[in-house]
């Protein structure tokens, strides 16, 4: 690809890019040294990467970034000051977009990866697969128990409100 | 054998219809013998209890759906959302969904499962992102075969245009080191008062040159001593004429044919200022004979261009032009020579 077409990825991804990373690590701060790492990771390999595949090669490369950042966030963040997600509710939701939110925070990390992946970029689980390094049947698997969990999370929400 | 110990199983089977046919006449014959007990029979025969309607309202609670059923429910219903189910899959879980109006509302949690991006997030440093294209360099080519054609005959100039400076620059020295009559200082004072031979003129403008440029130097702080005769000896400079027939030899060799210049390059017009032109007036002439048609046109750049590069190869490169257009280059040089063909067959 040439500097015309890496600069219109920089128009079509960025900000799909930027969302995927953001809503997984909820880090504003990092999400945008992600995107730019990941851009810079293409920049360097302009010459190798097929414009039609860019959009893969930058998902995967601000994906395995994000792994990375997360698990030097875990190393450096102590036990002591290491969050646990509460199990009560006590946020007050106005519509359904919101417990939604509030339930994706809660998945475990994979699963959110994946659903995001299938949802916000519709991706097929082969792409998804490409991208996290899981088999076609494990990023079914992760997709099935993102739903479930989802579908308890709004059911449980619904019943409280 | 019915007596008055076992006779209310007998009662209870005779109510129920149970009795043996056998045991009837048995059983009338003992209620004849016993008037009592045909009494308490007729009490017997009055108890009963009426059947009522009770239903236990907690019966649902009480159900339990398999995991397994369960499960395999939820696979079918996500994989509907996905799109994975085939037609005919697809037709059976929507009749089982419609016979099962409770699975149907935890389809519909299903379906508000689906996250959807939320576009008002963008990333904020787009611009440093953009990147302008510097490195890469687009050349048809043509053009890569004119660079490389410019580049060689570049690189072969530079070899050249050093031997032909040093050649220049020996012939230079040769001429300065042309050999005066070198006379006692005694003699030249009389040589500058009598008529003067060119080599004699020379030689004068020379010696007296020399006390001009011996300038007294007078340094603050710093003490000089005059330099006597004594100090300095006399040298014999009737030497030099011993060894003037060595020098007369380089005299005689003609320097020009010894310069490897390029067969048509012309020494005197560019030796003469008169003949120098700006590098403008250079390419516009270049211009001028390229012809006015098609002022601006890739091909006339072109062609100007080769044209220049040809003239300052000394027509090592050069170009065929066929219909108007570039048909080939050509190099020709003592080492190699090539044609690249531009047309396409």
């Amino acid at each position: 690809m040439n500097s015309k077409e890496y600069n219109q990825s920089v128009d079509l991804y960025s900000d799909n890019i930027y969302r995927f990373i953001l809503k997984n690590i909820r880090d504003e701060n990092h999400a945008r040294d992600i995107v730019q790492d990941s851009y810079e990771k293409l920049w360097r390999n302009i010459e190798n990467v097929n414009s039609e595949k860019v959009k893969s090669y930058l998902f995967t490369t601000a994906y395995h970034t994000m792994i990375d950042v997360i698990r030097k966030e875990r190393c450096l963040t102590s036990i002591k000051d290491y969050h646990v997600p509460e199990e009560t509710h006590d946020e007050q939701y106005s519509d359904l977009s919101e417990i939604l939110n509030e339930a994706v925070k809660r998945l475990p990390e994979i699963q959110r990866t994946v659903i995001l992946l299938r949802d916000y970029e519709g991706y097929s689980y082969k792409e998804i697969g490409d991208c996290t390094l899981l088999s076609e049947a494990q990023v079914k698997v992760y997709i099935y128990r993102a739903r479930v969990f989802l579908k308890n999370y709004i059911g449980k929400m619904e019943v409280v409100v | 054998m019915m007596t008055r110990d076992n006779y209310e199983s007998f009662f209870l089977d005779y109510f129920g219809g149970k009795l043996e046919e056998n045991m009837i006449d048995e059983f009338l014959d003992f209620l004849k013998q016993n008037s009592d007990l045909k009494e308490e029979l007729r009490l017997f025969e009055n108890i009963h209890l009426p059947e009522e309607q009770i239903v236990f309202s907690g019966k649902k609670h009480l159900y339990k759906s398999f995991p397994e059923e369960k499960s395999a429910y939820e696979i079918k219903a996500i994989a509907l959302m996905e799109g994975d189910l085939k037609d005919d899959e697809r037709d059976s879980f929507e009749v089982y969904l419609a016979n099962h109006p409770e699975m149907q509302k935890e389809f519909d949690l299903f379906g508000k499962t689906r996250l959807v991006a939320d576009t008002g997030i963008e990333y904020p440093d787009k611009q440093k992102l953009y990147r302008k294209s510097g490195s890469t360099i687009f050349m048809s080519w043509v053009m890569r075969a004119a660079a490389i054609a410019i580049i060689i005959w570049g690189v072969q100039s530079l070899f050249q245009s050093k031997s032909h400076t040093n050649l220049l620059t020996s012939n230079q020295k040769i001429v300065s080191v042309k050999p005066p009559f070198v006379a006692p200082e005694k003699e030249i004072e009389s040589k500058v008062k009598s008529p003067l031979t060119e080599s004699g003129e020379m030689l004068a403008s020379k010696v007296n040159a020399k006390p001009k440029s011996n300038h007294k130097l007078t340094i603050p702080g710093l003490k000089t001593k005059p330099v006597t005769s004594n100090s300095v000896p006399e040298r014999d400079l009737t030497v030099h004429e011993k060894i003037n027939p060595m020098i007369a030899s380089l005299e005689i060799e003609p320097i020009e044919n010894e310069l490897a210049l390029p067969h048509s390059v012309n020494i005197e017009p560019i030796n003469d200022t008169r003949h120098i032109m700006t590098v403008d007036e250079f390419l516009a002439s270049r211009v001028k004979k390229a012809g006015g048609k098609g002022l601006l046109s890739a091909n006339r750049i072109i062609r100007i261009g080769l044209s220049v590069a040809s003239e300052l190869s000394g027509n090592r490169l050069g170009y065929k032009v066929i219909n108007g257009k570039i048909a080939s280059l050509d190099f020709e040089s003592k080492l190699m020579a090539f044609s690249i063909p531009l047309e396409k067959k």
